[in-house]
This record gives C-alpha cells, structure tokens and sequence, in this order.
C-alpha cells in the first residue's frame, strides 16, 4: 500500500509550475478563495485529476483516501472515496505535508482600486463581531463601535449581506470567508450550519438574540436574549469605558 | 450578444433534508428553489438585455423535473428560452461542469452562481472554464451597462473591474444591488403555460471517485449549555462586554 501525498498548494507567481513526477498517489490542496479555486479548476481541467471539493478531512483506508466535504448548505456531509491517483482539492484548514507554489492563472486585463478602509480584517482576526439579518444599519454601526474597542473585525451572515448591511466581503459561512476567532460574538443571527461552517472550532461563542429557542444558544458558551438595538449600544459603551480605564 | 445562464436551485433551507440510504444517501432533489448566486446570475443576464435588446439569452436549469418550477420562475422573467438538464452525477463537480460545458455552446458570455447547487463549493465554475478554456472571472458583485459592459468584485483590500470584451465566464455571487428583480403578475401566469425544453448530458461520474455514505452533518463544535446572562439590560450588556473584553 503506498501512502498518499497530501501537498498544500501556494498560489503565486505567474507561471505554472511543472508538476514533479510522483509515483505516489497526490492530492493538491488549493485555498478555498477564488483565486485557488480558479487556479484548481484550471489545473483539474488541464490535467484530469480527479476533483473532490472543499474537502474538511482526508483520511487513508488501504489504498484509497476517504475525503469528506459538506453539502446542502452544511447541512449533509459527503463522504467520497478517492482511488489512487492525482487528486483535487479546496480546503480552509487542512493539515497537509508540505506546500508546493503553482502561478496564478491570467488572461484577464482587470483594473484594481484599493478599497476604503474597512477597519480590522477578518483574516487572522482573533475577534470576531458578527451581525445577522435580526440587526438594521444602526445595529452594525454598533458592531463596528465594539470591534474597534476591541480590535475586532466585523462579520455578517449571507441575508445580512444580501440587506445590504455589509459588504460581502465581510461575508462569513459556507458562501463566505472562513474565520478561526479565540471568540465569536453573534448579534441578531439564529446559528444556521451554513453560517457556522465558516467559523472554526476552537471559537467561543457569544451571543445575543430575542429568540430564547435560536439554535445559536445551543452553541454559545454565553448569551443573553434581548433586544440587539438596546444592548449593543450599551455594551460599545462598556467596553469603551474599560477602554479608556 | 448570446448570453447562457446556468443556474443550478438549492434545496429550500426552510424544509429538512434527510439523505436517503436506497440512493447512495444521496436526498432526493425536492423543494427546490434558485440560490442567491443563481438570482444574481439572472438579474446580470436581464441587466445587459436591457442595455442591448439584441441580446439573447438561454438559460439551463439543472435537476431536471425537479428543475421545472425553477425554469417556470425564469420564464415569467420574459427568458424565453429556458429547459432543465438532468445531470447524471450532480455531487462529482468535475462531471456537472463537463455536462454544462456541453451546453454553452459559442455563447459570448456565460453567466454561473459562485456556488452550482448544493453539492457544490465554487469549483463547478471554475472546473467548467477550464474545460471550455476560455477566462473565468470570479465572484462579481456588480455590473455596468453604460457605455462597455463592465463588472466589477472586491477582492481583498481592492474593487476589480473587467471591461467584457470578449469570451467570457463570469460566476456570480450574491450582493443588493443585485438582487433578482419580481416579476410582472402577467409574465407569472403566461409563465405557467409555457414550454420549458429538457435536456439530456452524458456526462458520467468520474471512475477515480465513488460516493462512499452522505449523512447528517454533526455540529463540528460542542453544543454547550449557554451560560444565560439576566437581568436588566445594562447588567447584561457590562457581563457580555466583560467576557469580550477578557477574551482580547
């Protein structure tokens, strides 16, 4: 039986990188952001490897690899065995062996602007301030007050997203980015699986909501159910006082 | 200009999903209802329609039957020329983008959600641009008729545009501006009665991956028992800000 290679691919540069002859089975483990997804579909294509997805385990059983990745919003997980081979794959957090730089796909003549500051980002931040469709315009003003207090950056679910309350590159779930906070305070959303499969697991979660029965409490190490538009002021209030103490 | 628009429905989030153990675990498609990529997807198509009335648009929805209701929607939207695709395999992505690629034909632009359908994670579109080789453009969130036709997304830190000038895929994700618009209450009712076309692919799973079980997704965290925090409302707000704080 021959191990499978599990290599983490780094996406720079401009040109591909030829890929080594390995006579062992290997699978690519893309980032799970456009560009890797482009970049894995461009190579999947080009090369007929099998593809997998967005893969959250990869484990060897004999000779093949058993890979799992959620479907339906989160809610289903797909367990798909891989004979071996060359292999596709996206992951946000996957523990590989070593990585391997491929260039980025090009072809496209894209104008960039910097976009304006938009506080803390998401990546690596160790606290994380999310806000649901429960909240309105005011609402994420005062997440964005209790994110600053803290250092934090500010999230939001798809259907806050959608209300134009956030940009959606503050986006976070299963459609979105995916966070790995120490804590995570939820505000005015009820705890889909879409929205918690882009929060990692080591996150404590927080959360405020009006509905005693939101799934979110059965998540939440913490919580209180009140209304958002009375307690978020108070507690950017709060914090701001420890702030200045 | 020939626009396709592939759009791929979700299961409703409002009705449950149990895999069913006679078909590989794979759930029955049912309920099915267009993704927020799928609606952004379409209001694209709709937008560039308005500023050029040459363009003509084609739209394929996958699921076959159960695909119809989802076609009928997009009909009452005056796209004519809608069918549903039966894909074979639609969890492996590779086979559902070889399916679509065999439906784009010579189309100038090909309109995608970000994400096509429940089973998938963003690598349809991009496995479908490798396959019909042509640029894929990722993720846009907006789109400018005056004048050239230009998207736009934000990626990272910057606000990218693309001038579209010439074959194209563009996946799309969701963003209020644009949202799918309602359709006129006359469009619904002729939408009933109209001739939704049905496609057959051949494209069939790949032979190096095999469904192995499809279950329940168990909650990655522990459910916790959730400290409640009561009392009036500046107590809870100076406990939770104090948790917060301490946690920095």
């Amino acid at each position: 039986m021959t191990p499978w290679r599990i290599m983490r691919i780094k996406c720079e540069g401009t040109q591909a990188t030829a890929l080594t002859e390995t006579a062992r089975p290997l699978l690519l483990v893309f980032p799970a952001d456009a560009v890797g997804e482009t970049l894995a579909g461009a190579f999947a294509a080009k090369t007929g490897a099998a593809v997998v997805g967005r893969i959250i385990t990869a484990r060897q059983e004999g000779a093949d690899l058993i890979v799992t990745r959620s479907t339906h919003g989160g809610r289903l997980i797909l367990a798909l065995r891989v004979l071996p081979g060359l292999a596709v794959a996206t992951a946000n957090d996957l523990e590989c062996e070593a990585a391997l730089s491929l260039g980025q796909p090009d072809g496209l003549c894209v104008e960039r602007e910097p976009l304006p500051s938009e506080g803390t980002s998401l990546d690596g931040a160790d606290i994380v301030i999310g806000g649901g469709r429960g909240l309105d315009v005011e609402g994420f003003a005062q997440l964005e007050r209790i994110a600053s207090a803290l250092n934090g950056a500010v999230s939001a679910s798809l259907p806050a997203v959608d209300l134009g309350l956030a940009p959606v590159s503050r986006q976070v779930g299963q459609s979105g980015k995916f966070v790995n906070p120490k804590i995570y305070f939820a505000a005015g959303m009820s705890g889909t699986p879409q929205h918690f499969a882009g929060i990692g697991a080591r996150a404590r979660i927080v959360a405020v909501n009006t509905d005693r029965d939101a799934p979110i409490f059965s998540l939440a190490e913490a919580g209180a159910i009140a209304d958002a538009r009375i307690l978020l002021p108070l507690i950017a209030d709060a914090l701001e006082n420890m702030q200045a103490t | 200009m020939n626009i396709i628009v592939l759009i791929a429905g979700v299961h409703d989030p409002k009705w449950p999903i149990t895999p069913d153990s006679e078909a590989n675990g794979l759930p029955a498609a049912s309920h099915q209802v267009p993704s927020p990529f799928d609606e952004a997807a379409i209001e694209i198509a709709l937008r560039i329609r308005e500023a050029r009335p040459d363009t003509l648009i084609t739209a394929h929805v996958a699921g076959g039957a159960a695909g119809e209701k989802i076609a009928r929607t997009i009909a009452a939207l005056n796209i004519t020329d809608v069918s549903t695709v039966e894909l074979a395999a639609p969890w492996d992505q590779a086979a559902t983008a070889r399916s679509l690629a065999a439906l784009c034909g010579d189309a100038d632009l090909i309109l995608i959600g970000r994400e096509f359908g429940d089973y998938d994670d963003g690598m349809v579109p991009a496995l479908l641009a490798g396959f019909l080789d042509i640029p894929l453009f990722a993720r846009v969130q907006t789109i400018e008729t005056q004048g050239d036709i230009r998207f736009t997304r934000e990626m990272d830190s910057y606000v990218e545009t693309l001038k579209v000038s010439s074959r194209l895929l563009a996946s799309v994700t969701n963003d209020r501006r644009t949202r799918l618009r309602k359709p006129l209450m006359k469009n619904v009712m002729l939408a009933r009665q109209a001739s939704i076309g049905e496609t057959v692919t051949q494209s069939a799973s790949s032979s190096a991956i095999g469904i192995e079980n499809m279950a329940p997704r168990n909650v990655d965290r522990h459910q916790t028992r959730c400290a409640m925090i009561s009392g009036p409302p500046e107590v809870q707000a100076r406990t939770l800000a104090t948790i917060l704080w301490e946690a920095r």
